[in-house]
């Protein structure tokens, strides 16, 4: 056996910068930018709100459109914007894969071998994908909101507001902030279930198909009580001008949406701690 | 160096690794050998801190896996070939992987030269083969230039000039002081690339052996012999030897030929020069390494409790009924 007189590996390669956090937050975006599917998705999930908030605002102010005249108390800010019931799935599925598509391929693994701490790349690859989003989501939400204005505009009583009317800001930076919530939302749930059909299954299930759920609900079950608590219920209260009763006022309601999603991260970050990849 | 100490993992009431102790020294590859199912991957994965053992302790260089700041540059691993997204061309899984510790471009350029994927380097990964996909894993086995290389079966899905390629690229790592653990279940390969072997069978460690007293025990002493004059030997030869095989016939020309068990080659030798009888062949017979193999792994305990090497030619027979126990 040459064990005695084989020599003493010393490398020569040395590292360009300090490995930790900012190496891990490199690493991430350069996995988010280096996918055709990103941009894809941010595209469909920009043209989806631009698009139905277009729409939208052309048919309620259209000759026939709406049975019920546009009365002082309508939410011409918000109101384009329930376009987000399906672009928030868009994004949310994003969300979803971007962490269980390395589970999928086996590529977790390489990711937690170069860097240990799960919970830190968890954590930085959900921060990274965060504000990505976000960034994207305010450009899609002004265009939205200048777009559908316009339309609102056109005819000769103008329904439109302007960005300084009351609530408008914040109604289209709320919008924003939901839908970067809604990818992150995804994240969780992808970090939690790990496979993309159950982690894509649960977002719908959570975002899309528990609200129509309750609407089938008896009413003296409390129904409307509970169903203010569900996410997207409450997170939508961000693009309400008026506070309707047995709802959460915008930024209540925004903070418990993000509430949940706080959960699903933690319980996947406990998860995938403990768990063998 | 890597160091298991009664390393076991259960899955419910299944012991895939039961109790291993074993070290692999640096400046050797050691070759980690088991039927599929016999628990290397799951070994490989507890090494790298992905799986937790339910008891027993691993080190990587004297620390266990999850506290070294530079991982890659202690260790480079390949798990399995094609972890990577399909979309993603192999340049940019490489240097996602090398900024998360520290390393640019400039060495991921490096490592694709090395395996020689630079010309597709830009090429969505999906499209790749396995042999490709298998010298992706290598390169980002090598990104950090570790002391320690770890790869789970990397010839898997090469063609004969690739697996040439791994063994030498494999034997080079190791004589430049590194510690080279490879997995395989093919032992002939092992044969080849590995200095020492770890073999494990049913999560158990079964022989820890330098690749050449695993070669010398897998012989089994018998000598062939072939002489124009078979029946006159044979008979003379018989007067000395243990067991001496029946005549069979030379194919198409051949002189006709017989095994003899528990004489020396050079005795046969000699005895036939002694009577004057021409011999065209001895050859000693060695059983094949891959029946050594199923052997050692065929989970006998009476294999287990002792020196595996000092079995008899008569044990190292490969019965059928042991060998179907092989399997997992």
């Amino acid at each position: 056996m040459s064990t005695a007189t084989s020599p003493v590996f010393v490398s020569t390669v040395k590292t360009d910068h300090r490995p930790g956090i900012v190496g891990v937050a490199r690493s991430e975006w350069t996995k988010i930018r280096s996918l055709r599917s990103t941009f894809w998705t941010f595209a469909v999930t920009a043209v989806l709100t631009v698009g139905l908030g277009s729409l939208f605002a052309l048919g309620r102010t259209s000759a026939r459109g709406g049975r019920d005249a546009i009365t002082a108390n309508f939410n011409a800010a918000g109101f384009p914007f329930n376009g987000l019931f399906l672009s928030q799935l868009a994004i949310g599925v994003l969300g979803v894969l971007i962490i269980t598509t390395e589970y999928s391929s086996g590529m977790i693994r390489t990711t937690f071998t170069a860097v240990p701490q799960r919970g830190m790349v968890l954590a930085v690859k959900a921060v990274i994908f965060g504000f990505v989003t976000l960034v994207i989501s305010l450009v899609t939400t002004f265009v939205t909101f200048f777009a559908s204005q316009a339309i609102l505009n056109r005819g000769t009583v103008k329904y439109g507001v302007t960005l300084s009317s009351p609530q408008a800001l914040r109604i289209v930076i709320g919008a924003a902030l939901y839908m970067t919530v809604c990818g992150l939302l995804g994240v969780a749930l992808g970090a939690l279930l790990r496979s993309t059909a159950a982690a894509i299954t649960g977002l719908a299930g959570l975002l899309f198909i528990l609200p129509i759920m309750m609407n089938f609900l008896p009413v003296s079950w409390h129904r409307d009580a509970i169903a203010q608590w569900l996410p997207s219920n409450a997170g939508m209260q961000i693009v309400e001008k008026v506070t309707q009763p047995l709802q959460f006022s915008p930024w209540a309601g925004l903070a418990v949406f993000a509430g949940w999603v706080a959960v699903a991260f933690l319980a996947g970050l406990v998860l995938l701690r403990r768990r063998d990849v | 160096m890597i160091e298991t100490h009664e390393l076991t993992k259960k899955y419910g009431d299944t012991v895939a690794v039961d109790h291993l102790t074993f070290r692999a020294l640096p400046g050797r590859v050691t070759g980690f050998l088991g039927p599929n199912g016999a628990g290397k991957s799951t070994t490989m994965r507890m090494i790298l801190g992905l799986d937790a053992p339910n008891s027993g302790s691993v080190t990587v260089n004297g620390t266990p896996y999850r506290h070294h700041h530079y991982p890659l540059h202690e260790v480079g691993a390949l798990l399995e070939a094609k972890a990577i997204h399909p979309g993603r061309s192999s340049y940019n899984h490489l240097l996602a992987v090398a900024q998360s510790n520290g390393f640019g471009p400039k060495r991921v350029t490096q490592v694709l030269e090395l395996v020689g994927l630079e010309k597709v380097a830009k090429k969505r990964a999906g499209a790749y083969s396995l042999g490709m996909g298998q010298r992706l894993g290598i390169a980002t086995a090598l990104l950090g230039d570790p002391g320690i290389l770890l790869l789970d079966e990397p010839v898997n899905g090469l063609d004969p000039e690739g697996i040439i390629w791994v063994r030498n690229l494999l034997k080079a790592l190791a004589a430049e002081g590194r510690t080279v653990f490879v997995s395989s279940h093919l032992m002939a390969e092992m044969a080849l690339t590995a200095d020492h072997l770890v073999v494990i069978g049913r999560g158990q460690l079964i022989a820890d052996t330098s690749v050449a007293d695993f070669v010398a025990s897998a012989s089994t002493g018998r000598v062939r012999v072939a002489s124009p004059d078979s029946p006159r030997l044979r008979e003379l030869i018989a007067e000395k030897a243990v067991e001496v095989s029946p005549i069979q016939a030379g194919e198409s020309g051949q002189s006709p030929t017989f095994t003899v068990s528990g004489l020396a080659r050079s005795a046969i030798g000699d005895l036939a020069f002694h009577h004057g009888i021409v011999v065209h062949e001895l050859t000693s017979e060695a059983a094949s390494l891959e029946e050594a193999f199923m052997e050692l792994t065929a989970g006998d305990v009476e294999f287990r409790a002792q020196d595996p090497y000092q079995h008899t030619p008569e044990q190292a027979a490969p019965a059928a009924a042991t060998r179907k126990v092989v399997a997992p």
